[in-house]
């Protein structure tokens, strides 16, 4: 029984990792589309949220345009599920959801100067979804990171990267620590519990 | 085998080990980790939330924790649910109310299954409208009452498949342990043995030990020996039947294995 494990054991540790490479890249894609998905849900937000915060506040002409102009390069990009094969587009699509992130934070900050926008039941239906869908691609990008790292692993590791190599399986980009700073500008739009801050 | 899952969980736990609030073992549906609601209350919102299961299939959790820190309400949020898995495996209808009290941050998240009914700006609107106001008063228990019947309500208007008819999920059966069959295997061995013995040599002497084969010539006690046997086997019996039935009794509350994307909302108070 004991020898018959470790035989098992030894044959599944020394195996090409073929299958294994087929299942973590499609979990790697998996997790990407949910990224992508939970991108465009924000880019859907945007309009709806600028015509709400337009309403009460005409004059930020330079933040909806700002926002705008992010939300179209967002758009320009093809976001399809091969980008993740190619660092260079990969990185290009980061940079534009960063900016639309940060545009939108501009955008949200701009919302504070207006009492009246702020008590706006749409509006605040609006803002409850984008810190929603903020929340929800801060999860999709963990779990992107955590499926390209064990797709990684298995890629460089002996001697799976044989496999990868016969296999032309390369390693795949993850969001970097730069990405990650921009990204985590985001959080200014949670600014509803002033009392609280004062409470403590 | 064994070894290469401890390793797993060991390089798992060396990730998350700095510093960061464990997640607690999901046991019933109320977890309160800073004693602020009664057992009476508890024992309510466990049956409410029971009965709602029942009914719906949808799991709701209440987690109530001193602090989230170092990490925000949400990054803890995810983490408990994907331990936990609260509803079901492919409906995702599972909710949690977490609460931190100390931070007074609280956040309700939405498996995937619910997000379309209660979505983002009603989650919003629920903790910023029915459950805050309480917690502003110290109103706890009251606040999580309310909070947990409007989700019940919104939930309600929901399609989702019915539960099936037991009354909560049982996980997956857990195959018996290995050493419980080896022990139940020979066991049974030994009876059959004792028995075979007692046929062909009706006199062995059994309880003897060393003769469990039946070498010895038959003596005079035969009836007793008998006896003692049939004493013996019962016990054995009874013995075998605890250690199976120990080994299974996982009993309580667990998830079904839902799956959460992030969605829902926090708030504070």
């Amino acid at each position: 029984m004991r020898n018959l494990l470790i035989l098992f054991v030894t044959i599944w540790l020394t195996g090409c990792g073929y299958n294994d490479f087929q299942l973590k890249d499609e979990q790697v894609k998996a997790s990407w589309s949910e990224v992508l998905n939970q991108y465009k849900r924000r880019a859907d937000l945007v309009p709806n949220l600028v015509s709400v915060v337009q309403g009460y506040a005409q004059h930020e002409q330079a933040v909806f345009i700002g926002v705008s102009a992010a939300r179209a390069s967002v758009g320009n990009i093809n976001a399809t599920p091969e980008l993740i094969n190619d660092p260079a587009a990969f990185a290009k699509f980061q940079e534009a959801q960063g900016q639309l992130t940060s545009a939108l934070s501009r955008l949200m900050v701009v919302v504070e100067k207006y009492p009246e926008l702020k008590a706006d039941t749409g509006f605040r239906d609006l803002q409850a979804q984008l810190e929603g869908t903020e929340n929800r691609i801060t999860v999709a990008r963990n779990r992107y990171i955590q499926s390209v790292q064990d797709y990684n692993v298995l890629a460089r590791s002996f001697p799976t990267n044989l496999t990868a190599k016969m296999f032309d399986y390369t390693v795949k980009p993850s969001f970097t620590v730069e990405n990650e700073k921009a990204i985590s500008d985001a959080p200014k739009v949670d600014f509803s519990p002033a009392p609280a801050v004062q409470g403590k | 085998m064994k070894a290469r899952w401890w390793w797993l969980f060991g390089m798992l736990f060396m990730v998350s080990a700095y510093a960061e609030v464990s997640v607690p073992e999901l046991k019933q549906r109320v977890t309160d980790l800073t004693e602020t609601l009664n057992a009476a209350q508890i024992q309510t919102l466990e049956a409410k939330l029971a009965g709602f299961e029942s009914k719906k299939g949808s799991q709701i959790g209440v987690l109530i924790v001193p602090t989230t820190q170092p990490e925000t309400i949400e990054q803890y949020s995810i983490r408990v649910v994907e331990q936990w898995k609260l509803g079901r495996k492919g409906v995702d209808g599972g909710v949690l109310l977490l609460i931190a009290k100390n931070d007074r941050k609280l956040r309700i998240e939405v498996g995937r299954g619910l997000e379309g009914g209660l979505n983002d700006a009603t989650a919003k609107r629920i903790i910023a409208e029915i459950i805050t106001p309480a917690f502003k008063q110290g109103d706890y228990a009251g606040g999580i009452a309310a909070g947990t019947d409007s989700i019940i309500k919104v939930v309600n208007g929901e399609v989702l498949p019915p539960p099936p008819k037991v009354e909560h999920y049982i996980p997956e059966q857990t195959p018996l342990n290995p050493v419980v069959l080896i022990i139940l295997g020979l066991t049974l061995l030994a009876f059959v043995s004792f028995f075979i013995s007692q046929v062909t040599q009706p006199s062995t002497p059994a309880l003897n030990g060393v003769n469990i084969g039946g070498v010895d010539k038959p003596k005079q006690q035969e009836i007793n020996y008998s006896k003692q046997t049939w004493l013996y086997v019962l016990l054995e019996v009874l013995k075998v039947v605890i250690a199976v039935s120990g080994s299974r009794s996982g009993g309580g509350f667990s998830g079904g294995g839902g799956g959460f994307s992030g969605g829902g909302s926090s708030g504070s108070w």
